[in-house]
């Protein structure tokens, strides 16, 4: 026993603090330290799963060797929040932070870092935009934006040693409240500080302490809640793991507030090195009588234990808890009598969260108002969010609350891993909701996110990219829900397994039209009369998935197809059901296997007609989601496709009579036009395209270039189609040479695949000696061979498709000099990336961040554009940051031709509005709703650009397929004819995967022209695979679409 | 008045009402004849709060609230029923039926199921919510009661019955969510776990997920609502008078309930146990309808009531010796008395006895030893155990099963104490103190216990004592103990259990099975005495509960039908018989190669049937009247036919007096009523 006094006890943390100083040293003073190093080893589970108990020993063997004892302090930490990049260490002083650790390191880190006084580069943490090191702990902006309190002990401090705390001030706290406080003062404190529970539901902690104060009654419980059970939270385990006495010392404190002498801690056992330390942490409490008997000499007595949790989520309720604790079947009570009135064994109780306590001391050190200095209006503080999912730096996260969900997603956790797309946050666990990318500049707090459909909870945070399905994501919650329900009441138990088996139905593709409504309906019975939060609460994934992705519902229950390619019984390879069209990919590439190239080509023609140019120009969706790319990278299916139309004869499709009396016209010869009218021509009908251009081929020939796409390609594909009756009608423009009427009267159904064609706008006032042209015109007009005006100092407004492609052209046309200036940053450009890299090979500057302001006369040829730069700030709609004009400072690019290519709107000529489709506030024709191409026209259709707004080929030509085939119903539901069926299929053997053929090799590159000689003329720049590549590519392929017994 | 509770002013569904503080929103509502449709909820139980059946809307919030567990508060506004209200009950009784097999048609218990009930009450004509179940299991292990958990509705009204009731926690929920399953103790079958039968849980169960097997299916619509009856009454089969509600229909039993109406709940809590509940619809064996005779080959034939008469009045009256009488136990007190008489004053039997030996003649032989040196006492009511903060069985209670329920409630609820002398395997896990006693040392371990409990007692004893003391003086208690040879810790429990005895300030002493009986006399007066250190009761009743082997025991006792010892050889006698199965009795061995053996019995006796000559029919004690005395002889009620006896079968006290005609000896009564009231005369004069 060795009791402590409040004098004694200042003592120890002056001694202590003494010896700690050097961890909180963050800058590295100069020459050799007079004092020992003190190496910070992650301890905590995180570290503990990546074998950092093998490294700790591997480094005192080290220390030994190298007879390093007297200068090197090892202290075993608790999880300093860095989980992602574990085993970590901190040295000090300086905190040098190293990550990934291996055993071997050990004597590197010692030699190099100890011995030499530099610190070892490899193992330093890496900037995630240059690449740089980052030395130290405190310049990472995981850790620099971050505010710790109730983890202000993490990684400076041993968690198995009360000493330790004691030297950072620990129990100074407790020695206050219990010897110059009140439990009056005391509560008023903490109530002053607006601490609301941290367990979920956010209640104020003074004030529940009050109530349980005033109950009257000789003995009182003082609860911790340990039984932190959310998917993707572990705030609690790192501080139980990281600072056990925080949490203790809290609950001394609330004891004395309430007038408990007894205490309970119920931790899951899932949490054995919580437990372990949590146990030390009493016993030492105990040695020191800061537990105990008259604890500190105050005459107050508090004594506590642990109730290890057997894993039931259900027993964080409070009333479960209390019930698990008495030694019963752990379920929900229903209150009234409230906890603070009858709580465990009937007695006046107070159950606080393990991070609410652990913020106690903290409080009574400072003071209430210090506490409430950060936070918002009603939420005061700081919290913790353990941020995890497809985020960079996963990892536990404490920051002021009001912080905007943007900043902890994008700044501190280091945005989403894999250059993917952020889609969404799901916070508060299985009670909580899903936030879009839209509310990411919604301050984290309590209003806040109950505003949006979600809830603070304990602080579980898991970013989600466009790689998840959301119907999944609220299946996967009310399964757990339904599982962990503890089965008393009938609205959890039943409910969440009834919506359940909807959700399972929806994600099978056997979703049923009402089922929306039904889980809409159930929801919100199971909000009104479940007994517990559990119940009460279990539908919310499915209400804010609801809210916020209806479409994605509607889309599994309609189409049968997940958008994000997750729901597996939908579909057989991912990248076939990623594919707007549905490209056979996985028959195609195992022909290519087998080296029956026709029969390949054959299967890209069943679904494409323009295999060739998508094999070039495709924005291949397809690639994002190969499950090759889970093991290295995706298989190039892009350039495989294009392979076979390059290497195999191309087959001939037969042309189909014409046995139907309807005529159709079709208005735009792009790719969404052609493909209807190939797929109506092979109904039997007889089709006539219109265009306005003397050649079919709409954007394709108009706006691509030939150094993407060759003319005799573009030409040969086209050809296919007229080849099979389809009439042409050029230099036509519907409403100008032919009425709308006309058109009307002589054919029974319309398509207009009008295309986005016009270039928007800006505010930019012409300047003499300044050529100022849309992209689309631009290109047009080269195309047109109307040779268009190319400067010598071409400026490019934009960073989509366009821009990249009018700047190459620009370059090849004889400009000396192309620069594209972007408002935001290149990661956010949304041209294709391999289009930018192959620009910027070429010498196209590129200048982010930054907006034509207007035109200033200079003298000579050139003139000065002035642009405001710009920085990024809160989130758009696109979960992007919106780029904001940075005051006042301005650049200057001199220039004399400058093209726009900002966006492209319909062409409204021809007087589309007089024929009755509806047109959208963006300009863009509108379709029914449940129907992808029909308008509220007559017998009109539209698609592709003129209906998306700019998009990409294969969205025109699914649109072409899809338009085809509702105008067909319309015509034979109009002559109550039976519906289509088209012909038997040429049955061809696939060949399944051969073991041997299984490569591990890297995904092939195509090779392309040199960039210094293709920058000045319009060859083709991707110059294909070649066969014996294009073999080993193939042979990448997983085979998704395998079932067991293929 | 003082104590009445504070009363708060509520509004339900617009009417303003008074009511005591402290009472649920359900308790109010129905207190003012308001419907609110429950499940889970039952008036005997606590609230649970589970099925959500009762929610309704409280001051206008979208949050409804389970109305059986929230208490009304003042100036509270409740909407018991609207739109909102109705949609959620249907859904959740929608959830309720899609989540296991209900459908009606194969229920046992169709037309007399709470679930089915409320499916017409919200007018559940369909099912929105799509059907998905698993077979679940069937557990018909038990011989009384069957557990179909496909029709479980996870109420938890048996699991609550089990423990508030009959204070066995038996049964329990396991699993979570939809696995949700209700079993016996550690997931056993209900044959292999410690459950008693006392059939609480069946008598709860809203639907047929918990089933009588020997009256299932009795219940389904086509049987006239009018042939229809229950009878308030109680339970005959062991002297504790359980209230219960015989259920009849068309003349047939139906089954038998407990009183679990508020208010009036005993101590019992309307708790029965497996033979008041279970064991009177069994029948033994085939009913007799006329009488028979066996002829020289051994076979039986029916014959007129005439002869068999005859046959009786002339064997019995022979006047040769060795004539005896034995009556059943579990006979009503008037059968007893006409009996007594026809056998002591009509035939002048050399032994009249019951069925169950010299039992009860022990417990006379120990009144008269305490009445030698006291005054004269009671027997506790049964119904103190509960009060009771110290219980000291001796003995097992196999003839009360309830008794071990209010044990194991006492322990739960009041922190009673129990120490346990011999075995009792229903308690042992259950007990503060135990020790074991080997058949044949009851009578030295009383002893034993009764001395080193004088010697530990402090107070002042008076004069009566003095005997007791000077012959417990010489006694050697570790002697005793080593003679009975008792281990080690076994010693030591014997003398925690004094120590606790002693020092209890309201204890009670049962003495049950095994320590009744002619070699133990002893026994029963050692625990008297013992009894009797404590003092008695304020009804001048000492703090010993007998458990007696019969329902009217007592009544037999009180009657004088019991043999000091057996006289002489039988040779010819006459057996009045109730239902009891006689197919194990140690008694069959004494009526072998009996001149003449003459049966009154309402079944066939299969163990008599080479041994009896005579058979006479009688009704079954459901369908004649008749006065039953309590087990500690202070109370006499009288049960009244529930059932019509067949026509060819009289009266049993018509029987015995058309017997009594025929000899010498003219009673004073004829009548029913007489008799009842001669009967109630001759108890009250034996107090």
């Amino acid at each position: 026993m060795n009791r402590l006094t409040p004098e004694s006890l200042n003592t120890l943390r002056t001694e202590m603090g003494r010896f700690m100083a050097v961890r909180f040293m963050d800058d590295v003073p100069a020459g050799q330290p007079a004092y020992p190093y003190h190496l910070m080893f992650c301890g905590g589970t995180g570290c503990r799963a990546s074998k950092s108990m093998e490294i700790k020993h591997r480094l005192i063997e080290a220390i030994e060797s190298r007879q390093l004892q007297d200068k090197v302090v090892l202290v075993e930490t608790g999880c300093i929040g860095f989980c992602a990049h574990g085993p970590v260490m901190v040295v000090y002083p300086g905190g040098v932070f190293y990550q990934y650790l291996s055993p071997d390191d050990m004597g590197e880190i010692l030699d190099q870092h100890i011995l030499k006084g530099s610190p070892v580069d490899r193992l330093l943490y890496q900037d995630t935009g240059s690449g740089q090191p980052i030395p130290r702990l405190k310049d990472i902006p995981f850790f620099s934006m971050q505010q710790p309190r109730v983890l202000r002990n993490k990684g400076r401090i041993a968690a198995e040693r009360i000493e330790e705390y004691i030297g950072t001030g620990g129990y100074s706290g407790a020695c206050k409240a219990l010897l110059e406080m009140n439990p009056e003062q005391i509560i008023k404190e903490v109530k002053a500080s607006g601490l609301r529970g941290r367990g979920g539901a956010g209640f104020p902690t003074g004030l529940k302490w009050e109530f349980a104060h005033r109950s009257p009654g000789p003995v009182k419980y003082i609860l911790c809640n340990a039984d932190e059970g959310d998917p993707g939270a572990f705030m609690d385990c790192a501080v139980l793991e990281s600072d056990p006495h925080a949490v203790l010392e809290g609950m001394v404190i609330a004891a004395k507030a309430i007038g408990a002498h007894q205490g309970h801690i119920y931790c899951r056992a899932e949490y054995p090195l919580a437990v372990k330390r949590l146990r030390i942490a009493i016993d030492q409490a105990h040695d020191y009588g800061l537990l105990g008997k008259d604890i500190l000499g105050s005459g107050f007595d508090f004594d506590l234990d642990i109730y290890r949790g057997a894993g039931a989520f259900v027993c964080g309720e409070e009333t479960a808890l209390m019930t698990s604790i008495e030694g019963k079947r752990g379920t929900p009570r229903p209150r009234p009598p409230f906890p603070a009135i009858q709580g465990l064994w009937k007695k006046p109780t107070v159950l606080n969260n393990v991070e609410t306590l652990a913020s106690i001391a903290q409080i009574v050190i400072n003071g209430g108002a210090w506490y409430a200095e950060l936070g918002t209006l009603r939420s005061k503080g700081t919290k913790i969010f353990s941020v995890t999912g497809d985020v960079n730096n996963v990892g536990l996260v404490e920051v002021p609350v009001g912080t905007s969900l943007g900043d902890i997603v994008f700044d501190i956790a280091g945005g989403i891993a894999k250059g993917k797309k952020f889609k969404a946050v799901q916070l508060g666990g299985p009670s909580g909701g899903c936030i879009p990318g839209q509310h990411l500049n919604t301050p984290v707090d309590y209003e806040s996110l109950t505003q949006l459909g979600a809830i603070m909870g304990s602080g579980g945070m898991i970013v989600m990219d466009q790689d998840k399905c959301m119907v999944d994501v609220a299946r996967f919650f009310m399964e757990f829900c339904a599982d962990e329900s503890c089965g008393k009441c009938t609205p959890c138990r039943v409910g969440t397994r009834k919506m359940l088996e909807i959700l399972t139905r929806i994600c099978e593709g056997k979703g049923r039209s009402g089922d929306i409504e039904t889980l809409e309906k159930w929801a919100d019975i199971m909000r009104n009369t479940a007994l517990c939060g559990l119940g009460q609460t279990a539908s919310n994934p499915v209400l804010s998935t609801l809210r916020y992705f209806r479409h994605e519902y509607e889309t599994h229950i309609r189409e049968k197809r997940c958008p994000a390619v997750v729901c597996a019984s939908l579909f057989d390879a991912p990248c076939q059901h990623a594919c707007p069209v549905g490209m056979e990919i996985p028959d195609y590439v195992a022909l290519i296997r087998d080296s029956r190239l026709e029969d390949a080509y054959t299967v890209l023609l069943r679904t494409n007609p323009f295999p060739s140019i998508c094999g070039r120009v495709c924005e291949h969706n397809c690639e994002l989601k190969c499950r090759r790319s889970m093991l290295d990278e995706p298989l190039g299916i892009k350039s495989l496709k294009r392979y076979i139309t390059d290497h195999a004869p191309r087959p001939k499709v037969k042309p189909v009579p014409v046995v139907r009396g309807e005529k159709i016209a079709v208005i735009g010869a792009g790719p969404s036009g052609l493909t209807a009218a190939k797929d109506l021509a092979l109904r039997g009908y007889q089709v006539r395209v219109f265009d306005q251009f003397s050649e079919a081929g709409g954007m394709l020939r108009w706006a691509i270039p030939a150094y993407r796409l060759p003319r005799e390609v573009l030409a040969r594909e086209i050809q296919d189609v007229f080849d099979l009756g389809v009439e042409f009608q050029g230099n036509t423009v519907i409403g100008r040479d032919i009425s709308w009427a006309d058109i009307a009267a002589r054919y029974q159904a319309v398509y207009l695949a009008v295309g986005a064609q016009k270039s928007l706008a800006t505010d930019l006032k012409p300047i003499a000696g300044v050529q100022v042209i849309g992209a689309v015109e631009y290109l047009r007009d080269h195309h047109l061979n109307r040779q268009p005006h190319t400067g010598r100092r071409v400026v490019v407004v934009g960073g989509g498709n366009a821009a990249v492609d009018a700047a190459r052209c620009a370059l090849r046309l004889g400009a000396e000099d192309v620069t594209i200036l972007y408002r935001r940053e290149k990661a956010d450009m949304p041209a294709q990336t391999d289009e930018i890299l192959a620009a910027e090979a070429e010498g196209i500057r590129l200048c982010c961040l930054g907006a034509p302001l207007h035109f200033a006369e200079m003298d000579g040829p050139l003139k000065k554009l002035v642009c405001q730069r710009m920085i990024l700030g809160e989130f758009d709609a696109s979960a992007r940051r919106k780029p904001v004009p940075a005051t006042e400072d301005i650049f200057v690019l001199e220039t004399d031709h400058v093209i726009l290519a900002i966006g492209q709107e319909l062409d409204l000529a021809g007087d589309i509005r007089t024929i009755g489709t509806g047109i959208s506030r963006r300009g863009l024709i509108e379709v029914v709703p449940g129907k992808k191409t029909r308008t509220s026209g007559t017998m009109i259709f539209a698609g592709g650009d003129a209906v998306r707004g700019p998009d990409t080929v294969i969205g025109a030509i699914s649109d072409g397929h899809r338009a085809a085939e509702e105008m067909d119903a319309a015509i034979r539901e109009k002559n109550a004819e039976p519906a289509f069926e088209p012909p038997p299929r040429e049955i061809l053997n696939i060949p399944r995967l051969m073991e041997a053929q299984a490569q591990s090799k890297p995904r092939m590159s195509v090779p392309e022209a040199d960039p210094a000689l293709r920058r000045t003329d319009f060859r083709e720049v991707e110059l294909g695979l070649v066969p014996e590549a294009a073999m080993l590519e193939a042979c990448r392929c997983l085979q998704c679409n395998l079932k067991d017994g293929d | 008045m003082e104590n009445s509770p504070k009363q708060v002013a509520v509004t339900i569904d617009g009417r303003h009402l008074s009511v005591p503080e402290g009472m649920t929103i359900l308790e109010a509502a129905r207190q003012n004849s308001i419907r609110i449709p429950t499940l889970c909820y039952h008036p005997a139980l606590s609230a649970w709060g589970g099925c959500r059946l009762c929610v309704v809307e409280v001051d206008g919030s979208p949050k409804l609230v389970a109305s059986c567990v929230m208490p009304v508060r003042e100036g509270m506004a409740v909407v018991t029923s609207n739109d909102a209200i109705i949609l959620a009950r249907r859904t959740i009784l929608e959830f309720l039926f899609a989540e296991r097999n209900h459908y009606c048609m194969i229920c046992s218990q169709s037309g007399d199921c709470e679930l089915q009930a409320l499916a017409y009450e919200l007018q559940m004509d369909h099912l929105t919510v799509p059907q998905s179940f698993e077979p679940y299991p069937v557990d018909i292990t038990s011989e009384y009661m069957a557990i179909d958990q496909n029709r479980c509705v996870l109420c938890g009204r048996c699991v609550r019955a089990c423990g508030e009731i009959a204070g066995a926690y038996v049964l329990n929920y396991q699993n979570r969510g939809i696995k949700n399953q209700i079993v016996f103790d550690m997931n056993v079958s209900r044959e292999e776990s410690s459950c008693l039968s006392c059939g609480a849980c069946l008598q709860l169960c809203p639907t047929g997920a918990i089933f009588n097997r020997y009256r299932s299916h009795r219940s389904v619509k086509g049987h006239e609502k009018s042939a229809r009856t229950s009878m308030h009454d109680f339970c005959s089969r062991c002297g504790l008078m359980c209230e219960t509600r015989t259920v009849v229909e068309n003349n047939q039993l139906v089954r038998i309930d407990g009183i679990l109406t508020p208010g009036d709940l005993g101590p019992e809590r309307g708790q029965l146990c497996i033979k008041g509940r279970f064991e009177a619809l069994k029948t033994p064996g085939h009913r007799l309808f006329h009488p028979m005779m066996r002829d020289a080959d051994g076979a039986w034939k029916e014959v007129t009531w005439k002869t068999a008469m005859d046959r009786v009045e002339c064997q019995m009256s022979a006047g040769q010796g060795g004539a005896f009488g034995l009556i059943s136990g579990q006979c009503a007190n008037e059968q007893l008395m006409i009996f007594r008489d026809l056998m002591l004053k009509g035939w002048a039997v050399d032994t009249l006895d019951t069925l169950d030996g010299r039992l009860l003649s022990t417990v006379a032989s120990a009144w008269k030893g305490l009445a030698k040196n006291f005054l004269a006492f009671k027997e506790a009511n049964w119904r103190r155990i509960l009060d009771a903060d110290h219980i000291l069985v001796a003995g097992s209670f196999e003839t009360q099963p309830l008794i071990g329920g209010l044990i194991r409630r006492a322990i739960l609820e009041k922190r009673s104490t129990v120490s346990v002398l011999g075995s009792c395997d229903a308690l042992s896990s259950w007990s503060t103190h135990h020790v074991p006693v080997a058949p044949g040392n009851e009578s030295l371990i009383t002893r034993a216990f009764l001395a080193q409990a004088l010697k530990s007692h402090n107070h002042q004893l008076s004069s009566g004592w003095k005997p007791i003391l000077s012959e417990l003086a010489s006694v050697d208690v570790q002697a005793c103990l080593t003679q009975a040879g008792l281990e080690n810790n076994a010693q030591q429990s014997f003398m925690a259990a004094v120590n606790v005895f002693v020092q209890s300030g309201n204890p009670m002493v049962i003495a049950g099975n095994g320590v009744i009986g002619p070699v133990r006399d002893e026994c029963l007066r050692n625990l008297m005495f013992l009894s009797l250190i404590k003092g008695v009761l304020p009804e001048s009743a000492l703090r010993l509960v007998i458990l007696k082997p019969r329902g009217n025991s007592a009544g037999a006792l009180k009657l004088g039908i019991l043999a000091e010892a057996q006289a002489g050889e039988w040779r010819r006698g006459l057996m009045f018989l109730d239902d009891e199965n006689l197919e194990k009795s140690s008694i069959l061995d004494q009526l072998k190669g009996l001149d003449f053996l003459a049966v009154i019995t309402p079944y066939f006796p299969e163990a008599l049937k080479d041994l009896a000559h005579v058979l006479i029919p009688r009704p079954i004690g459901l369908e004649e009247d008749g006065s039953y005395t309590s087990l500690d002889g202070q109370e006499i009620r009288t049960l009244y036919a529930i059932l019509r006896r067949p026509k060819a079968v009289s009266e049993s006290w018509q029987t015995l007096l058309a017997l009594m005609q025929r000899t010498d000896f003219h009673p004073s009564y004829a009548r029913w009523k007489d008799i009842n009231a001669r009967v109630i005369g001759e108890m009250q004069s034996r107090k």
